[in-house]
């Protein structure tokens, strides 16, 4: 019945021709850095106070395990701490940062670097992991080394180049450019796993990278280079364990042996563990249809986006409205303003034209209507069309989506608010990958709609179970 | 500096829209309507015997039939959203909310499952049904149970059975123009295939249908009495690969609803030996194979196949709870046609299954890890009760003839 099944994801067209092909400029490091903490703030400990030298790599603040995701923030720059102040997170949240003022000399802490992996415990290798804040640089942030922590049945780690999102060409920049220490990163973490087998996904038709990469491993007979579909989301944890191993877990990947990585997150692992240097730095691309110059940045963690947009050249003049966007175009979160901190997790900023270019007027000529009906003005594919029409239940979105649920059944239990409904259709399986509203022909916002949905369930049980 | 929006992810979009995704249908049954009216001609001057004058009057009258159909869902769709639901007030809006509820592809179908001679209030009265009682009332675009067209259709043809049953006929074509009698009237003007076969107990041999509608080719081509788009199979199969190609509608709908009721007319077809064994040679005989076409390209099986089974609203949202969906409207066709000895069987199948779409949605409920051991249950029932309903079809035609 593999006829009837539900086609899984869908391609998009992937404008990744701007960026990929020039390596990443390496951008000065800026005048002040902005490490975010939290939207509390009060839940780190911080180790340095206002007035505070500080160098390049140094531990400057910790949250520890009871009080949220165990995470350790380090100073990107040298110079002096100013102080706190509140900034945009990737999330779209004000986050306390804390504000440190660049001496422009990168005095680095002291470290001895780690030749031979071999006569490291795996235990003092999480502790680096740990200590030098590796974090899902994929988008996810979360901290690696937790991964890591019951390596029993683990038999093969994936790294995962797939980057399914139009527009970002971070990850592949890296493997062209850090390719060993990718590889690197990979091998260290198989020792750290016990695991035999590693793999590294890319995705299909990216000769450049398969070559690059098939060179670079062909000494390890225990590293294979995998190719998945060019499809949305095919970066998804879940699919990449499917399309590589053909396994399927319930909750996490290690249920069924795996520990998915990025291949950013990789290449961080290896500068730890060898140089004992955090992760002060990430590629980030910079890319739209509205900026001027789209690039690949090399930039401190901390910069603001609007510093890079400038360096891109600036906003491109001809548009009036624009969208400033932390992440891909499908998961990522446009930002009310541009001044966001690039964070460990950003890999991209789009800045795409506004939406009310393609906003259909009110009261339009009927001639125009007759176009715009017939589909002869032009429709591109940058814009969400604002012009809601009643859903036809085409089955579009039940076909496409990755985790197999029926988004539209979803959107009108949403909208009833029937959490029984909610929790019969799998609500919490769903990924918000927006994938229903990118295939919407009636540009209905269902995966919005879900997430409110799924707010409301969470809510709902939770009061239930007590 | 650029003004900064939010808008919720995703921030790009696929381009597809609700307007290009149901432009293909009228692409593919506009051009239908003009073909309807020439193979109307062409059947009443060329097999009918009818002068040149009077195949333009019949083509003018199905031409009026049609437009007369689609005329009134537009009517209806403008009344409504002009005085219950005040949308509008000027012709921009106007054609923005006809534009967007579609009332015109409505009408077509609609029009096109009419038989040449019905009388035009008639006509009149069901698109209303069809606009209003069909959609409006049920919440407009999206939220009707039933399809609007097969709604309007199935209202005039219980209100008016006699008018219709007349209308079908070709003894004496009843146009707006006065009636027109042929005087070459025998057997083929005077029932439609389906009727014909109800006639003759459910079972019809190959000889009595060349007998009556010549060859297959004819069959084929529509020149039969029958609504005005039922009978264009050759069209419709066009349609059909169109509509597939640019993915409008999912394939396997059309397909299995006319393989179940293909298989379905087969076996029956085969318990009574219609046909000549295989060493007789390849002919449409062989293994009573032409039994089965009979009962595919007529009654309006395509045409209802093609483009009813497969409206998106009133179907269900998975695609395996399509498949099902197809299938049962497969057994229901049949077990009406030969069973309840209606020739309206696509009608009222896809009338009826349009109330079983929740409960498949239902069914296919939750994130999808394939096939679930209940729908293999569902699957063998369902597969038990086509050959069960098969075999009492068999002995019951038997039994009759
Ligand atoms: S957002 Fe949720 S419901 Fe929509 S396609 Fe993604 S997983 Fe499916
Ligand atoms: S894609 Fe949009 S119109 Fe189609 S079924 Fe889903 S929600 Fe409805």
């Amino acid at each position: 019945m593999k006829l009837f099944k539900a086609k899984k994801g869908i391609h998009i067209p992937g404008k990744k021709e701007d960026t990929s092909k020039l390596p990443s400029v390496k951008y000065i490091s800026p005048e002040y850095v902005y490490i975010p903490l939290s939207v509390k703030g009060s839940d780190f400990e911080m180790f340095v106070k206002p007035g505070d030298q500080v160098k390049l790599g140094q531990q400057i603040a910790k949250r520890e395990r009871d009080k949220g995701l165990p995470l350790v923030k380090h100073a990107t720059v040298s110079g002096e701490v100013v102080g706190t102040e509140r900034k945009l997170h990737r999330t779209g949240l004000p986050y306390v940062c804390i504000k440190i003022k660049n001496d422009f000399l990168d005095t680095p802490v002291e470290f001895t670097p780690i030749e031979d992996i071999d006569k490291l415990d795996n235990v003092k290798l999480l502790e680096i992991m740990r200590e030098s804040g590796v974090v899902g640089l994929g988008g996810a942030g979360f901290p690696t080394f937790l991964k890591y922590q019951n390596t029993k049945d683990i038999d093969t780690i994936i790294l995962n180049g797939a980057e399914c999102e139009p527009y970002i060409t971070a990850d592949y920049r890296i493997i062209l450019e850090r390719t060993d220490s990718v590889i690197d990163g990979l091998r260290i973490m198989m020792k750290v796993a016990d695991a035999p087998n590693g793999i590294i996904a890319i995705k299909k038709g990216k000769k450049e990278v398969y070559k690059v990469l098939c060179e670079a491993t062909a000494q390890y007979d225990n590293i294979k280079i995998m190719q998945v579909p060019d499809e949305y989301p095919a970066g998804w944890e879940r699919q990449i364990v499917y399309r590589t191993l053909k396994r399927s877990y319930e909750n996490f990947p290690f249920e069924c042996g795996v520990i998915v990585n990025n291949v950013a997150t990789s290449a961080a692992v290896s500068q730890a563990v060898r140089e004992g240097m955090p992760v002060i730095e990430r590629i980030v691309t910079v890319a739209g249809d509205a900026v001027v110059k789209p690039r690949n940045y090399r930039v401190r963690i901390g910069t603001l986006a609007s510093d890079l947009i400038q360096l891109s050249g600036g906003y491109a003049p001809e548009h009036k409205d624009v969208r400033v966007i932390s992440g891909g175009p499908m998961m990522g979160v446009s930002q009310k303003n541009d001044e966001f901190v690039v964070t460990r997790a950003v890999s991209a900023i789009l800045v795409l034209s506004g939406t009310s270019e393609y906003q259909v007027p009110h009261h339009q000529p009927a001639g125009d209507v007759l176009l715009n009906v017939l589909h002869f003005v032009e429709h591109d594919d940058r814009h969400f069309e604002r012009d809601e029409q009643p859903c036809v239940r085409c089955g579009n979105c039940v076909k496409h989506c990755p985790a197999g649920l029926q988004p539209t059944l979803l959107r009108i239990a949403a909208q009833a608010k029937d959490e029984d409904l909610l929790g019969k259709l799998d609500v919490m399986k769903c990924i918000n990958c927006g994938t229903c509203a990118y295939v919407c022909p009636s540009h209905i916002e269902v995966n919005e709609v879900i997430n409110k949905g799924k707010k409301y369930y969470q809510v709902k049980t939770r009061n239930k179970k007590k | 500096m650029p003004n900064i929006q939010v808008d919720p992810h995703p921030h790009i979009h696929s381009g597809k829209s609700t307007h290009k995704y149901m432009l293909d249908l009228p692409i593919t049954t506009y051009p239908m309507a003009i073909i309807a009216m020439l193979i109307q001609f062409l059947f009443v001057t060329m097999y009918l015997g009818a002068s040149f004058s009077e195949g333009i009057l019949v083509a003018l009258q199905a031409g009026i039939v049609i437009f007369a159909g689609v005329f009134s869902c537009i009517a209806a769709e403008t009344i409504w959203n002009r005085y219950v639901n005040k949308e509008f007030n000027d012709f921009a809006g106007w054609f923005r909310s006809m534009a967007t509820t579609y009332p015109s592809i409505t009408g077509m179908l609609y029009a096109l499952t009419l038989p040449l001679g019905t009388p035009i209030y008639i006509v009149i009265i069901g698109g209303f049904v069809a606009i209003i009682i069909g959609k409006s009332l049920f919440g407009g675009v999206g939220h009707n149970i039933f399809n609007p067209a097969l709604i309007g259709r199935a209202f005039i043809t219980v209100a008016y059975s006699g008018a219709l049953g007349q209308a079908v006929k070709y003894d004496t074509i009843h146009t707006v123009f006065g009636d027109i009698t042929i005087k070459a009237a025998d057997a083929i003007s005077t029932a439609s295939p389906l009727a014909k076969v109800t006639q003759n107990g459910g079972l019809l041999s190959f000889d009595a249908i060349e007998n009556i509608y010549g060859s297959f080719s004819k069959l084929f081509m529509g020149f039969y009495p029958s609504a005005l788009g039922e009978s264009l199979s050759f069209w419709i199969i066009l349609a059909f690969i169109y509509l597939v190609v640019k993915k409008t509608i999912d394939w396997f709908v059309p397909v299995l609803y006319v393989l179940v009721v293909f298989l379905m007319s087969w076996g029956v077809a085969l318990y009574h030996q219609l046909g000549t064994p295989i060493s007789e040679g390849l002919s449409l005989q062989t293994l009573a194979i032409y039994f089965p076409i009979f009962h595919v390209l007529t009654g309006g099986l395509l045409l209802g196949a093609v483009f009813m089974a497969t409206e998106p609203v009133t179907s269900p949202i998975t695609r395996r709870g399509r498949a099902i969906f197809a299938v049962y409207l497969g057994i229901i066709t049949f077990a009406i046609r030969v069973l309840a000895n209606l020739p309206e069987g696509v009608l009222y199948s896809i009338l009826f299954m349009n109330m079983f779409v929740p409960i498949m949605d239902r069914f296919y409920m939750g994130q999808d890890k394939g096939m679930k051991r209940k729908e293999y249950v569902l699957w063998a029932v369902t597969i038990l009760i086509a050959v069960g309903v098969t075999l009492y079809a068999a002995v019951k035609l038997g039994g009759a003839a």
